[in-house]
């Protein structure tokens, strides 16, 4: 992200845009002893960098909008974040707050190439947040990196495989990790400014183990994965965007009934159920909140999923028109009592679910559907089938079917 | 009505009954007793209209009658007088009883008796005699696995099987089964199941206390025990009570032994850093040893270790902690045997003493998937 918490300031408070703004401790009047934690852009011109004291950033900027930072409010954007990036690949590894490696090799085929990735990204961040994020796409970490680093703010730099050398050999030896100030000191004396320099010297005894390391690193050969720190899935959630939005009631449970079924799908495909349903809502006035109930055992069945969730949404639902719905399950990893008479009496719904699952893999997705999905808003029959007749005398009133 | 009670013959009557009443208060005439006075003896009876109890106590009437009171004032107003006092209870003026003793004076408002249930009869039906005795502790094994969830209200009893010369009582919550049998000599029942929903089980564990005898009987819709002095009854539970017999029957292949009170008091001291909603401990069994740990995410962990009869390959399993201390309370016994297949299958537990017979206590808890 770029200049993350001063950006969220600016986005939240539009009387800062065009000002430097700096977040980190309070610089009373000079005196203060903390550091900064960034500047935005128009700081910046001013000499002011991340990290340096505060009274140092004071001196040099007194007209600056001092902030202390609020990090609740940047760690819930930066989940928002986390979000969009695991709607492209689960192998996310965050860095900091602010900045991630994702590793979209498997993404490929769903979402394009890494550039066409990182621009969707892009644009994502952009909507949701209204933020900008730059990226770097390389085909090891420490490239993509340096990349994403390059052409900030709202950057988007792709290093081709096989350029990697080429890219870094010009860049000044501190754009490597491990390189400090003392480090280029040093390789300074031995007349090595470049990366370039110190991938083609042979100074690696100078510098000891670490030498190797760095040298290593100069000619792009960086293998570490991108590691997931996440570990099992925590929640799974589906959620839908309204074209337009909708005031239904028959229309709003409509949707939740879809999405209760695709969720109970995705988590039966992880073989996942867990005891806290959540509703999100978003109401035509872009207020977003969401809802939770825990349940007593944990739960995947689509209709168990639909009957927490309508009653969330009963509870919060009101003359607003609502834009966007979603259903997550969350708390996998509680320890789940086993029942005696499973077997016998598997839950009725569980056993609905496993049937369409069975009838749909056989015949296709619409082979078996809800009877509410044959109708449209009105509650008049909609589909039909391939020669025009409609759908819905075939399967009874979908009104009673509720 | 005017009668002379004892204290301590009223105390322990209304002590019976008085856990039946409505405790709600929705409808005024089920929070009363009713009272009846006649020959030598005091009638009492309770009703919530599903259990429904009667009790009679020895009484020195002048004048019979009946009436009904409030069940808990009366209670705690009999309760309140001096131990080993004579107790006079007189309806003298409309609307009211008076409560008397030495010095005390209650007048207390009365219901019309005609607005009290009729309550069940047995009217004929064929009894079967149990020990009392059998009854109270089949009881003491085994009710506290019955469920407090109403959503399966047909496990919220327990299944009374009379059959040959045993008596046996099942309770189960869908995630633990308890099996009590005891034999008793010389009877020769014909077999005869019956549910008995759970207020009925806590009322008769009550009714049988002191007595030697109990008499069952059914109705077409009722369960009815009685004792010379009280009378239980309650309506019959719809609902088919789960295939217990293969639960009972089952068996884990790595059988360890341990002593009951070493296993009850780790069970207490670890399970403290379980989870307090799902109170889920890991259970290991390895050769000579068991350990018991626990861990909750915000609190941190517990172990320990204790000896243990157990020879096998080691097994992991997880439980509800206060399931394991729910059954092991109810033992006496010095030693318990566990019963484990692996960490998916239940676990089954019995007092080590415990011979094959037709006598037995058994236990089957699922596993939690920790």
């Amino acid at each position: 992200m770029d200049a993350f918490y001063a950006a969220v300031e600016e986005r939240d408070r539009p009387e800062l845009r065009g000002k430097p703004v700096i977040i980190g401790a309070d610089p009373k009047g000079g005196a203060g002893r903390g550091v900064v934690s960034t500047a935005n852009y128009e700081a910046r011109k001013f000499g002011v960098g991340s990290a340096m004291p505060i009274s140092t950033a004071f001196r040099l900027c007194p007209q600056g909008v001092f902030i202390s930072p609020d990090m609740s409010k940047y760690s819930a954007i930066s989940l928002e974040i986390r979000a969009i990036f695991e709607a492209f690949t689960d192998l996310v590894e965050p860095l900091s707050v602010d900045e991630a490696f994702l590793d979209v090799t498997a993404s490929v085929r769903l979402f394009g190439n890494g550039e066409g990735i990182a621009r969707a990204i892009k644009a994502r961040i952009k909507a949701e947040t209204r933020l900008t994020a730059s990226v770097g796409v390389a085909s090891a970490k420490l490239i993509a990196k340096i990349a994403s680093d390059l052409r900030k703010p709202d950057g988007l730099v792709v290093v081709p495989p096989g350029t990697e050398r080429a890219f870094l050999a010009p860049l000044p030896v501190r754009r490597l990790w491990g390189i400090g100030p003392k480090m280029e000191e040093r390789l300074a004396k031995l007349g090595i400014h470049t990366v370039g320099q110190l991938a083609d010297a042979k100074v690696t005894r100078l510098l000891g183990t670490h030498g190797l390391d760095l040298q290593r690193l100069a000619r792009g050969e960086d293998d570490r994965p991108v590691v997931s720190d996440s570990g099992p899935a925590k929640s799974v959630s589906v959620e839908h965007t309204f074209d337009v939005d909708e005031g239904n009631p028959r229309a709003l449970r409509k949707a939740l009934l879809r999405l209760a079924d695709e969720l109970s799908r995705r988590l039966r495909a992880e073989s996942l159920a867990g005891r806290t349903v959540t509703l999100k809502y978003r109401d035509e006035t872009f207020r977003t909140t969401t809802h939770a109930r825990s349940g007593r055992a944990p739960t995947n069945v689509a209709s168990e999923l639909f009957e927490t969730a309508s009653g969330l949404f009963d509870d919060v639902h009101g003359s607003l028109k609502v834009r966007l719905l979603g259903i997550g399950v969350s708390g996998f990893t509680e320890p789940v009592q086993r029942g005696l008479f499973e077997e016998e009496s598997p839950r009725r719904g569980a056993r609905i679910d496993e049937l369409r699952d069975r009838v749909r893999e056989k015949f296709g997705r619409e082979a078996l559907v809800r009877a509410s999905d044959l109708e449209d808003e009105k509650g008049q029959e909609g589909r039909r089938d391939p020669e025009g007749h409609p759908l819905q005398a075939r399967l009874g009133n979908p009104r009673k079917a509720r | 009505m005017e009668i002379t009670v004892r204290r301590e013959d009223l105390v322990r009557d209304l002590q019976v009954i008085q856990g039946i009443v409505d405790r709600r208060g929705a409808i005024a005439i089920l929070s009363n007793a009713l009272l009846v006075a006649s020959n030598d003896s005091l009638s009492l009876s309770a009703t919530d209209l599903d259990v429904s109890v009667k009790a009679v106590c020895p009484a020195r009437v002048k004048k019979g009658g009946a009436t009904t009171l409030p069940a808990r004032k009366l209670h705690d107003i009999v309760k309140a007088l001096p131990s080993g006092s004579d107790i006079l209870l007189r309806d003298d003026e409309e609307g009211f009883v008076s409560v008397q003793s030495e010095r005390t004076n209650y007048k207390v408002a009365t219901l019309p008796k005609d607005d009290f249930p009729t309550l069940p009869e047995s009217k004929g039906a064929q009894e079967i005699a149990l020990p009392a005795a059998v009854m109270s502790r089949l009881i003491g094994k085994t009710s506290f696995a019955i469920t407090v969830e109403d959503a399966r209200y047909y496990l919220g009893g327990a299944l009374l099987i009379v059959h040959g010369d045993t008596v046996t009582m099942v309770t189960t919550d869908g995630h633990r089964l308890c099996f009590a049998r005891e034999k008793v000599e010389g009877a020769k029942f014909k077999e005869e199941r019956v549910l008995i929903p759970r207020k009925a089980i806590n009322e008769l564990k009550q009714v049988t206390e002191g007595e030697e005898t109990i008499f069952f009987s059914r109705t077409e819709n009722h369960l009815i025990f009685r004792t010379p002095r009280r009378t239980l009854t309650s309506k019959l539970v719809e609902g088919q009570f789960p295939a217990h017999e293969k639960v009972i029957a089952a068996k884990g292949p790595k059988v360890g032994q341990t002593k009951r009170t070493e296993l009850l008091d780790a069970l207490r001291r670890v399970s403290l850093l379980s989870t307090e909603r799902s109170r889920a401990i890991r259970l290991t069994m390895k050769p000579g040893e068991i350990e018991l740990h626990a861990s909750s995410p915000d609190q941190g962990e517990a172990v320990e270790t204790f000896a243990a009869e157990y020879s096998g390959e080691q097994v992991d399993i997880g439980f509800n902690a206060q399931y394991l201390i729910d059954f092991l309370s109810v033992l006496s016994d010095a030693e318990v045997t566990i019963e484990l297949k692996d960490s998916d299958a239940q676990g089954i537990f019995y007092p080590t003493s415990q011979k094959d017979g037709d006598s037995m206590h058994r236990y089957v808890l699922m596993p939690m998937r920790l």
